[in-house]
């Protein structure tokens, strides 16, 4: 009976937890078309984010260890396109990040550089040692670097946002800007500090927490509000954006 | 070279003001930084909100007195080229509120 409570939770957990997923495929697909109609890179370069790392790369690492029934090569391969995606992912949200707040800062060009070849490096290496077999058997843990790389990308996309979001406010005040904009800012880099924090935790501190039963229950109300704050950043439904632009300044 | 909105709207204060050159083109930029606007892309809107609603403050902390009269009586004598400062459609905000456009 407890284990059965216990399966029930677990799948609850993982269900909302994986709401993350279903967010990611639908803004980012929804970034993406915007992108490719009005030919603008930004728009581009947010949506294939969005779209390789948090709707595909995370599920498919995820049926790279879980599915059993799968051969090893077929898991493995899955484990290398889910490094392969997370890594374009990342460095696609890193170029727009650069793009949009740092366009002109030599320093920022160069970190973009730097993480663009030191993921490529990673997901290269790991294929050599420990192998992408072993990542997807869990025998082995992908490379430390990787995963304080993949963390790193996501809180520099962060706080960029929440830095630019206190910018913001300062030109809703004199009229510059539209408090449904200011707010936009204040969302994205919330979504991505709050994955940031899972990654940091369930990647670095304690990868034993990815997977099991206490990792996914407390990891699903964290993914639940990265999703809702995606979800309100870029799909704003009408009654928050009118509550936005009531509000007092 | 035709001199940029900023140029003319730092000469104009230079003048009204007394202060140093490089001390009034820090201050403005330094104003224009804190609500995200470039020098080099600024329009003439963006001036006179700057000049409305930060730079008064600014130009008192460094001992301008009267500084609201003074950049309202500035505004009308700069001078603005044709066509300057028009494409903000790439600065963080015009990017951002595109993501949500419907």
């Amino acid at each position: 009976m407890r284990r059965l409570g216990g399966r029930a939770m677990l799948a609850v957990a993982a269900l909302i937890g994986s709401s993350f997923i279903l967010v990611s495929l639908v803004v980012g697909g929804r970034l993406l078309l915007l992108g490719f109609r009005a030919k603008r890179a930004p728009e581009l370069a947010i949506g294939l984010g969005l779209f390789s790392m948090g709707g595909f790369s995370s599920p498919l690492l995820v049926v790279s260890q879980l599915a059993e029934g799968l051969g090893v090569g077929a898991r493995a391969g899955c484990a290398l396109v889910a490094a392969a995606l997370m890594a374009a992912g990342m460095t696609s949200l890193l170029w727009f990040t650069w793009r949009v707040f740092r366009p002109k800062e030599r320093w920022a060009r160069w970190l973009l550089a730097g993480f663009a070849v030191a993921f490529a490096g990673c997901v290269i290496g790991q294929a050599v040692s420990p192998g992408y077999a072993a990542i997807a058997l869990k025998q082995e843990l992908p490379w430390l670097s990787y995963r304080l790389l993949t963390s790193a990308a996501l809180a520099w996309c962060g706080v960029e946002s929440l830095h630019y979001s206190r910018i913001s406010a300062r030109r809703q005040r004199i009229g510059l800007s539209d408090p449904a904009v200011t707010n936009r800012f204040l969302l994205w880099g919330g979504s991505t500090l709050t994955c940031t924090l899972l990654t940091v935790v369930t990647g670095v501190l304690d990868p034993s927490l990815s997977g099991s039963l206490v990792g996914v229950v407390a990891a699903a109300p964290v993914a639940l509000a990265a999703s809702v704050s995606l979800w309100f950043a870029f799909l704003p439904p009408a009654f928050y954006t009118r509550w936005l632009l009531a509000r007092p300044a | 070279m035709a001199a940029s909105i900023f140029d003319s709207l730092c000469e104009e204060l230079e003048r009204a003001t007394g202060l140093d050159r490089l001390v009034l083109r820090g201050t403005v930029r330094l104003a224009l930084k804190s609500v995200g606007l470039d020098a080099a892309a600024l329009t003439k809107r963006h001036v006179e909100l700057v000049a409305e609603k930060i730079l008064p403050a600014e130009l008192e902390k460094r001992g301008v007195a009267d500084a609201a009269r003074l950049c309202a009586s500035v505004l009308g004598r700069i001078a603005v080229s044709e066509g300057e400062g028009r494409d903000d459609s790439e600065s963080p905000d015009a990017i951002f509120r595109r993501l949500a456009a419907r």
